[in-house]
C-alpha cells in the first residue's frame, strides 16, 4: 500500500481509514515500502519543496530543515510540529508562484511526519506543566459562589474582567492577582457572605437596570407573559424580608421629551409574576383656545413631561432571588396591524419626526432597599449554609453553638477548597466565626464573617496543583483524583465539583473503569454545562462580541437588541444540541436544522414562524443557513459596522475552523497596500479588486491568498447575516474562491463540503478544547495528544462526547510535569 | 431570557437618603497631608487609541503650525485653547521599540503601541505565563507619589476587555488592556465600571463606625490570606515562589491601603457624587463620569497618579452621537484619503473636548494658592501618529498642567526626529519630583527644547 493519507480536502472517511492503517504500514515491513524507503521519499519531498529557502545558508525565518535529521524527528519535535502545521494548513510552501507539492504529496509528507512524531512521543509523553496557582476567572468565581452558597451575583458589578490569551480568558499563566483585584475580592466576599446569610444590610443599596436603547418594545419579548408588550425581566436577589422601592422611567425622544399617544398605556410591575403595581400614562386632552384649534396648555405639557416622575412603588418582598417584571399591557390587538419591521428608532438623529411607536418604551428601572427589614427570611442560600442551628441563640459565642459552626464551616470549606479538609483548614475559619459572633452579636453574624474569610482563602480563589513530594524534577506524574475532579468541573461547568464528583474523587473511584466517562456524560447533561457553551463556544466562535457590535443604523435599520439576542440564542441552542444530543461535530459545519423564533426567522426570510419562543426547524439541502457559517451571529461579529469584511471572515475561518496561524507579516510589509486591504473602505475599486491587487504583492500573498478567498465564500450574507445577491457596491455577489490546496469553489455550498472533507476542523476543535480544558496554550509536545483525540473521535463518527472524553483522557489533562 | 445591563442613569430615580456615601472630608484631610507640600502633586496619562487624524503627506489635524511660542491652534487641540498657557505640544518623539523588527515581523503593532507607551519596552511576544514588558512611568511615579495616598495609582479605561479575537495574534490580550505595569511581569488591570472605581475610592458606604469595623475585619482576613498563602505554597519550587511573592506583595499593598484609610479617622462628609449605578451607555457620559471620578480622587487626594485609556487599540466602537458610524479602528485606517482623515479628526476633537471638560473642572477647583490643575501634569496623546501606517514616530503628544505652564507658555516643541518618547516620560517624572531611574525603557535622558531644558521652571 502507499503512504497516501488523502488530500486535505478529500473524502474524510477514506482519509481516516488510511491514517488508522498507517501504523501497520510502518510496523509491517515488507507489506509496502520499507520504513527507510518511506523516509527517503519524504526526505526528497522536503528537499525539493522546502530547502530552497530553509537551508543552511539562507536560513529563511531562521530555519534550516536541511540541518535536521529526518530519521530522528523526535529530537526536533518543536520544529517538525511547525512543519506539519504549515503543510496541513497549506501555509507552506508559500503561494508565491514557486513550486508546490501536489496535495497528496504534501499530505503524505505531513502524515509521515505526524506518525514519526507520535511514535517518538509515545515512549515518553510530556504532559506539560500547568501553573501551580490558577486563579478563577470572573465567570468561574460567579459559578463557584452560586454552587457553593446558592447566591447568584452579577460579577460585572463586583470584579474587573480577565485578560485572554490563546483566545480564552481562563489561561492560568495570565490570571494574576493585583492589589486592585484583591480589594475587589474583599468587597465581593463581604457582599456575597451577607447575601448568603441574610445579614442586616449596613446601608440601602440601589441598582439600576437599563433597557437597551435599541430594543424594540412593539411586541411581546421572549420571557415575558402573553398579552404584554416590551419591558424587562430582572432577576434580583432581595437580601432580606423587607420593603423595597421599585421605580420606572419611560424612554424619551431626541429632545428628551415624552411622546404622546392617542390611547392610555399601562405599565405593570410584578414580582414572581404577581402584580404589585400599575402605572398609567395618559395624554392630556387639548382644551379649546380662543384664537384657534384646541391645544395643550403649557401646564398640561409640563405635567405630561413629568408623567412618570412618581412611578415608584414601595412593596414588601420576601428575601431571595425573585423575578421582577416591568412590562406594558398590550393593546395592539385593537390597532391596525403594523407592517413595519420590528425596530423603530426613536431618535431619527437630526430630524424631528412624528412618533411612530405604538406606545411608550421603558427605559430604566431602579430597585432600592431594604427598608424596614424584618429578618433574613427563608432563602435557598440560608438553607444551603445552615446545615444545623445552635440549640440556643446567644449574643456571645458559646461552647455549645461552636459544634454547629464547625459543621457548617467544614462542610462549606470542603466544597470551596474542592478537597477533604482537616483541622488546620477549619480552625482559622472557626476563629473568624468566634470573632464575628462576638462583634455582630449573633450566630449568623459569626457564620457570615467565617464565610467571608472562606471566600478570601487562596484555595478558593485559586486552583492549586502541587507536585507530589516524591516527584523527581521534571518528571511526569498523574494529577491527584481531587485535582482531576476540579479539572473536570472547571472544564465542563466553569465551576467547582459537585458532591457526587468530589465524593468519587475523595473515595479514589474517579479513575475506576468507566467512572470518568460516566461522570463526563452526567456533567454534560447537567444544566451547569451551559457554562461550557457560553464560555467555550462563546469565545471560540466570538459570540461574546455580539454584545458590542453596533451595525450602522442607517444601513441596517432592522438590527436591534432583540435580534442580537435572538441570533446569539440560535447559535447557543444549536451548539448545545450538538453537544447534548451527542451529534457529530461536523454538524457544526453542516446541519439540517437550526433554531429560530419569529424575529430570527424573518431575518432569514423563513416564512410562517410565529412567536418569540425558539423552535427547531429543518433546513433543506442547499439552505444557506446550514451550520455555523450560516448563522447570523457569526456573520455579524465577523463584519464591520457598515459592510462585510472578507478579510475578517476569512481570518476567522482560518483561525477558528482551520487552525492555521497566518505567518507574521514581514517587517517591510508595504503599509499602504496593507491598510487599504485590512480596512479598505475605498470606494473606487470593488473590494475584490483591491484585495486582488494586494495579493499581487508576493509579500502579502502568503496570508491573503488564504484569508480573502475563504472570506469570499460568505459574501452571500451581508454584515448582519441576511442573505443577499447584491453587495454593498451594487455588484452581483461573487462567492467563489480558492482553497488552500489550490482547488476552487463556486459559492458557499461547495465551500462547506470542502470544509467537511478537511481534517483541519476536527483538529482545531480538539486543540481549542484542550487549551480551554487545561488553561494553557497547546505546545508542540501536546500535538500527539491532539492527534490521538481526533483519531479516536473519528472512529465514533466525530461524536462530540468523543472529543470531550478524548481531552479528559489525554496526557495533558490526566498528568502534569513536575517543576525543575 | 432577556439580558439586563446595569447602567448609569442620567438622573437617579430613587433618592436614597440613607445611601449617601461617606467621603473623606477634604478639609479634614488637609492636616494629614499638609506636612508635605506638594511639589507637583499629580501625574495623569490620557491615552488615545488607534492614533490621530494625520498622514505624512500634508494632512495633519493634530500638529500645531508654528514652532515654540508661535504655536497656532490645530483642529484637534483647539478645545485646549483656554489652557494655552499650560500647554506644551511636543512633536518628533518616537517609540522605536514598537516598530516592526526581524524577530516579530510586523505583527502586534497595536499591542506594542499600548505596551510600550509608558514603558519604552518591546513586550515579549507570547500568550503564556511568560508575559513580560517593562515597568511603566506611572508606576515609577506611584512608588513615590503614592506613598502618602490611599491608592498609589488608578488605572482606568472605557472599553470592555471581554471580547474575543480582538487582540493581535501571538500576543496575550493583557498587553492591549492596560498601560500600567508595576513590574515587568505584573500588569495592572484597568477598571471601566464607574461604580467599582467609586467604591475603590470611597468604599461602599455605611457609617464611620461601620467602616472602621470593616477595615479591622478586612485586615485580619488579609492576615489569614497571607498565612494561608505561606502554608499552602511552602513546598513550591523557587520559580513558582516568585509568583506567590508577587501575590504576597499585593496583600501587603492592600493592607497598607486599609491602614491609610483607618488613619483618616472621622472626617466624613456627604459625597458630591452619588455612588454610580453602572456603566453609562453613551461614550461621552461614560468618559465624563470617569473624569469626574479622577477629579474627585485628586481633590480628596486619594491618589496622585492616574492612567486613563479612552479605548483599547483595535476597538470597533462607533460614535453615532457625533455622526461617526464606522468602527474606530476602521476609521483610523483612513487610506491616506483626506476626506476620511477629516472624518477621523472629528473623533479626535471630540476626545479632546471631553479632556477639556475635565481640565475645566480641575482648573475650577482651588487648592492651596492655586488650582488642582496647577498641581497636576497630564500627558495627552497616542502611541501612533499616522494610524494608517501604524507609524510609531512623530507621535502626537501634549503636556498640560501647572508644570507645563511653568516650562513656558503655550509652546510647540519640535524634538530631533526619533528622540525616544521615554525621554519625555523621564522629564515628566522629573517635573513631579520623582527621583529618576537610570533608564526608562529606551530612554537616553530628559528632553531639552531649543537648548533649554523643557523641565526648567
Amino acid at each position: 500500500m502507499s503512504i497516501r493519507t488523502g488530500t486535505r480536502f478529500g473524502n474524510p472517511k477514506r482519509r481516516f481509514a488510511a491514517r488508522i492503517l498507517l501504523p501497520m504500514a510502518v510496523v509491517l515491513a515488507g507489506c509496502g515500502p520499507s520504513e527507510r524507503e518511506v523516509a527517503s521519499e519524504q526526505s526528497a519531498t522536503l528537499a525539493r519543496f522546502c530547502f530552497d529557502c530553509h537551508n543552511d545558508i539562507d536560513l529563511t525565518a531562521d530555519l534550516s530543515l536541511e540541518a535536521l535529521n529526518i530519521a530522528e524527528v523526535g529530537a526536533d519535535a518543536t520544529t517538525w510540529e511547525k512543519v506539519v502545521r504549515k503543510l496541513r494548513t497549506g501555509m507552506m510552501p508559500p503561494h508565491d508562484g514557486g513550486p508546490r507539492p501536489k496535495p497528496e504529496q504534501g499530505a503524505a509528507l505531513a502524515g509521515w511526519l505526524e506518525q514519526s512524531l507520535d511514535l517518538a512521543a509515545a515512549s515518553a509523553p510530556d504532559p506539560g506543566r500547568t501553573v501551580p496557582l490558577h486563579r478563577l476567572n470572573r465567570a468561574e468565581y460567579r459559578n463557584a459562589v452560586r454552587d457553593l452558597l446558592a447566591v447568584d451575583v452579577d460579577v460585572a458589578d463586583l470584579l474587573p474582567g480577565d485578560d485572554a490569551s490563546y483566545g480564552f480568558d481562563n489561561i492560568g499563566g495570565v490570571l494574576k492577582l493585583s492589589p486592585t483585584l484583591l480589594e475587589r475580592y474583599l468587597s465581593a466576599a463581604d457582599e456575597i457572605s451577607r447575601l448568603a446569610v441574610g445579614s442586616p444590610a449596613p446601608f440601602v443599596e440601589f441598582d439600576s437596570f437599563r433597557v437597551p436603547d435599541d430594543r424594540s418594545q412593539e411586541h411581546r419579548l421572549p420571557g415575558l407573559p402573553f398579552g404584554t408588550r416590551g419591558g424587562i425581566v430582572i432577576d434580583y436577589t432581595f437580601p432580606q424580608d423587607a420593603e423595597y422601592m421599585i421605580s420606572a422611567e419611560l424612554a424619551r425622544d431626541l429632545n428628551e421629551s415624552l411622546p404622546m399617544y392617542p390611547e392610555p398605556h399601562v405599565l405593570e410591575v410584578s414580582i414572581d409574576r404577581e402584580r404589585v403595581a400599575t402605572f398609567a400614562l395618559e395624554s392630556p386632552a387639548p382644551s379649546a383656545s380662543e384664537d384657534g384649534p384646541p391645544r395643550l396648555s403649557r401646564e398640561q405639557r409640563e405635567a405630561y413631561a413629568r408623567a412618570d416622575e412618581g412611578w415608584t412603588v414601595r412593596v414588601p418582598v420576601e428575601a431571595g432571588r425573585r423575578e421582577v417584571t416591568l412590562t406594558f399591557i398590550d393593546k395592539t390587538g385593537a390597532l391596525v396591524t403594523r407592517k413595519r419591521e420590528p425596530f423603530l428608532y426613536p431618535f431619527p438623529r437630526g430630524f424631528n419626526m412624528d412618533e411612530q411607536r405604538s406606545g411608550p418604551y421603558l427605559r430604566r428601572v431602579e430597585i432600592g432597599g431594604p427598608y424596614a427589614a424584618t429578618g433574613p427570611g427563608e432563602t435557598a442560600s440560608r438553607e444551603r449554609v445552615f446545615a444545623c442551628r445552635p440549640a440556643t441563640e446567644e449574643p456571645r459565642p458559646m461552647q455549645q453553638s461552636e459544634g454547629c459552626a464547625e459543621t457548617i464551616i467544614a462542610d462549606l470549606a470542603r466544597r470551596a477548597f474542592r478537597r477533604p479538609v482537616d483541622a488546620a483548614d477549619i480552625d482559622p475559619l472557626v476563629a473568624f466565626y468566634r470573632g464575628g459572633h462576638e462583634e455582630e452579636g449573633s450566630f449568623d453574624g459569626g457564620i457570615q464573617v467565617a464565610l467571608k474569610a472562606l471566600l478570601m482563602s487562596p484555595e478558593f480563589l485559586f486552583r492549586m496543583e502541587q507536585d507530589p513530594p516524591d516527584a523527581a524534577p521534571g518528571a511526569s506524574y498523574r494529577v491527584s483524583d481531587v485535582e482531576l475532579a476540579s479539572r473536570l468541573s472547571f472544564f465542563l461547568w466553569s465551576s467547582i465539583p459537585d458532591e457526587q464528583l468530589l465524593a468519587a474523587a475523595e473515595q479514589g473511584k474517579l479513575r475506576e473503569p468507566g467512572e470518568l466517562e460516566r461522570q463526563v456524560r452526567r456533567m454534560i447533561a447537567d444544566p451547569r454545562a451551559d457554562a461550557f457553551v457560553s464560555n467555550f463556544a462563546g469565545q471560540w466562535l466570538y459570540l461574546r462580541n455580539l454584545e458590542a457590535v453596533a451595525p450602522v443604523q442607517k444601513i441596517f435599520p432592522n438590527f436591534d437588541d432583540t435580534l442580537r439576542e435572538g441570533l446569539r440564542r440560535e447559535t447557543e441552542l444549536f451548539f448545545t444540541s450538538v453537544l447534548r444530543e451527542d451529534r457529530s461535530v461536523l454538524d457544526l459545519l453542516d446541519a439540517d436544522y437550526t433554531f429560530v423564533n419569529e424575529r430570527v426567522a424573518r431575518h432569514y426570510d423563513m416564512p410562517e414562524i410565529k412567536g418569540a419562543h425558539f423552535r427547531r426547524v429543518e433546513l433543506p439541502p442547499g439552505s444557506p443557513r446550514r451550520g455555523l457559517l450560516g448563522h447570523g451571529s457569526i456573520l455579524t461579529v465577523t463584519s464591520l459596522p457598515d459592510r462585510t469584511s472578507p478579510v475578517i471572515r476569512g481570518n476567522w475561518i482560518l483561525e477558528n475552523l482551520l487552525g492555521a496561524e497566518p505567518p507574521a507579516p514581514p517587517a517591510n510589509v508595504p503599509a499602504l497596500e496593507d491598510t487599504s486591504v485590512t480596512d479598505g473602505a475605498g470606494r473606487m475599486l470593488s473590494l475584490r479588486d483591491r484585495l486582488a491587487a494586494h495579493r499581487a504583492n508576493p509579500t502579502c500573498a502568503s496570508c491573503h491568498t488564504l484569508m480573502d478567498s475563504l472570506g469570499f465564500a460568505l459574501e452571500g450574507f451581508d454584515a448582519v447575516g441576511r442573505s443577499r445577491v447584491i453587495d454593498e457596491l451594487g455588484d452581483t455577489v461573487d462567492a467563489s474562491g480558492i482553497l488552500p490546496d489550490g482547488s476552487s469553489f463556486e459559492g458557499l455550498e461547495e465551500f462547506r463540503s470542502s470544509l467537511l472533507g478537511s481534517e483541519l476542523f476536527p483538529r482545531v476543535l480538539a486543540e481549542k478544547l484542550l487549551v480551554y480544558a487545561i488553561g494553557r496554550g497547546v505546545e508542540h509536545y501536546d500535538m500527539p495528544a491532539v492527534r490521538a483525540i481526533v483519531r479516536e473521535a473519528a472512529a465514533t463518527d466525530h461524536r462530540f462526547s468523543a472529543y470531550i472524553l478524548g481531552v479528559v483522557n489525554s496526557t495533558p489533562f490526566q498528568m502534569r510535569r513536575a517543576a525543575l | 431570557m432577556i439580558i439586563t445591563k446595569r447602567t448609569l442613569p442620567r438622573r437617579t430615580l430613587l433618592k436614597g437618603a440613607g445611601a449617601a456615601i461617606g467621603l473623606p472630608l477634604l478639609d479634614a484631610m488637609v492636616p494629614a497631608f499638609a506636612a508635605e507640600p506638594a511639589s507637583v502633586g499629580r501625574l495623569g496619562f490620557v491615552y488615545l487609541p488607534n492614533g490621530v487624524a494625520k498622514n505624512f503627506t500634508g494632512v495633519d489635524y493634530w500638529t500645531p503650525a508654528g514652532i515654540g511660542s508661535d504655536m497656532q491652534r490645530s483642529t484637534i487641540l483647539a478645545p485646549l485653547a483656554p489652557y494655552r498657557d499650560r500647554l506644551t505640544v511636543i512633536s518628533g518623539l518616537a517609540q522605536k521599540v514598537a516598530e516592526a523588527n526581524e524577530e516579530d515581523g510586523a505583527t502586534g503593532d497595536h499591542t506594542k503601541a499600548t505596551a510600550s507607551w509608558l514603558t519604552g519596552v518591546r513586550c515579549k511576544r507570547t500568550e503564556g505565563a511568560d508575559i513580560e514588558n517593562g515597568v511603566s512611568a506611572d508606576q515609577i511615579a506611584a512608588e513615590v507619589l503614592g506613598r502618602e495616598t490611599i491608592l498609589p495609582s488608578l488605572e482606568l479605561s472605557i472599553d470592555l476587555s471581554v471580547l474575543s479575537g480582538q487582540c493581535d495574534s501571538s500576543y496575550s490580550c493583557v498587553y492591549l488592556n492596560t498601560l500600567s505595569w508595576s513590574s515587568p511581569t505584573t500588569p495592572l488591570p484597568t477598571e471601566n465600571n464607574p461604580r467599582l472605581v467609586f467604591e475603590r475610592l470611597f468604599g461602599r458606604g455605611g457609617t464611620s463606625e461601620q467602616r472602621a469595623a470593616l477595615a479591622r475585619q478586612n485586615r485580619s482576613i488579609l492576615d489569614y490570606v497571607r498565612e494561608d498563602f505561606g502554608r499552602l505554597t511552602r513546598s513550591l519550587g523557587p520559580r513558582d515562589r516568585v509568583q506567590v511573592d508577587e501575590y504576597l506583595d499585593s496583600v501587603r499593598e492592600v493592607e497598607r491601603r486599609i491602614q491609610a484609610i483607618e488613619q483618616l479617622g472621622d472626617g466624613q462628609v456627604q459625597a458630591s457624587l452619588e455612588r454610580p449605578r453602572g456603566i453609562p451607555e453613551r461614550f461621552d457620559e461614560h468618559v465624563k463620569l470617569m473624569y469626574e471620578l479622577q477629579w474627585l480622587a485628586f481633590q480628596a487626594d486619594l491618589t496622585r497618579v492616574v492612567t486613563f485609556m479612552l479605548g483599547r487599540e483595535l476597538n470597533f466602537r462607533t460614535y453615532p452621537e457625533i455622526g461617526l458610524t464606522q468602527g474606530h479602528h476602521t476609521m483610523s485606517h483612513h487610506g491616506e484619503d483626506p476626506e476620511r482623515i477629516a472624518t477621523y479628526a472629528k473623533l479626535n476633537t471630540y476626545q479632546t473636548e471631553l479632556f477639556a471638560w475635565f481640565l475645566e473642572k480641575l482648573a475650577g477647583t482651588t487648592e492651596g494658592n492655586g488650582t488642582l490643575l496647577d498641581q497636576s501634569l497630564f500627558l495627552y496623546g497616542a502611541s501612533m501618529s499616522n494610524p494608517n501606517l501604524h507609524a510609531h514616530f512623530d507621535l502626537p503628544l501634549a503636556l498640560v498642567g501647572g508644570p507645563a505652564g511653568r516650562a513656558g507658555a503655550g509652546r510647540h516643541s519640535v524634538q530631533r526626529t526619533d528622540t525616544p518618547m521615554s525621554n519625555l516620560l523621564l522629564t515628566m517624572l522629573d517635573r513631579a519630583g520623582v527621583p529618576l531611574p537610570a533608564r526608562l525603557g529606551d530612554s537616553t535622558g530628559t528632553l531639552e527644547v531649543e537648548g533649554e531644558p523643557l523641565t526648567d521652571v
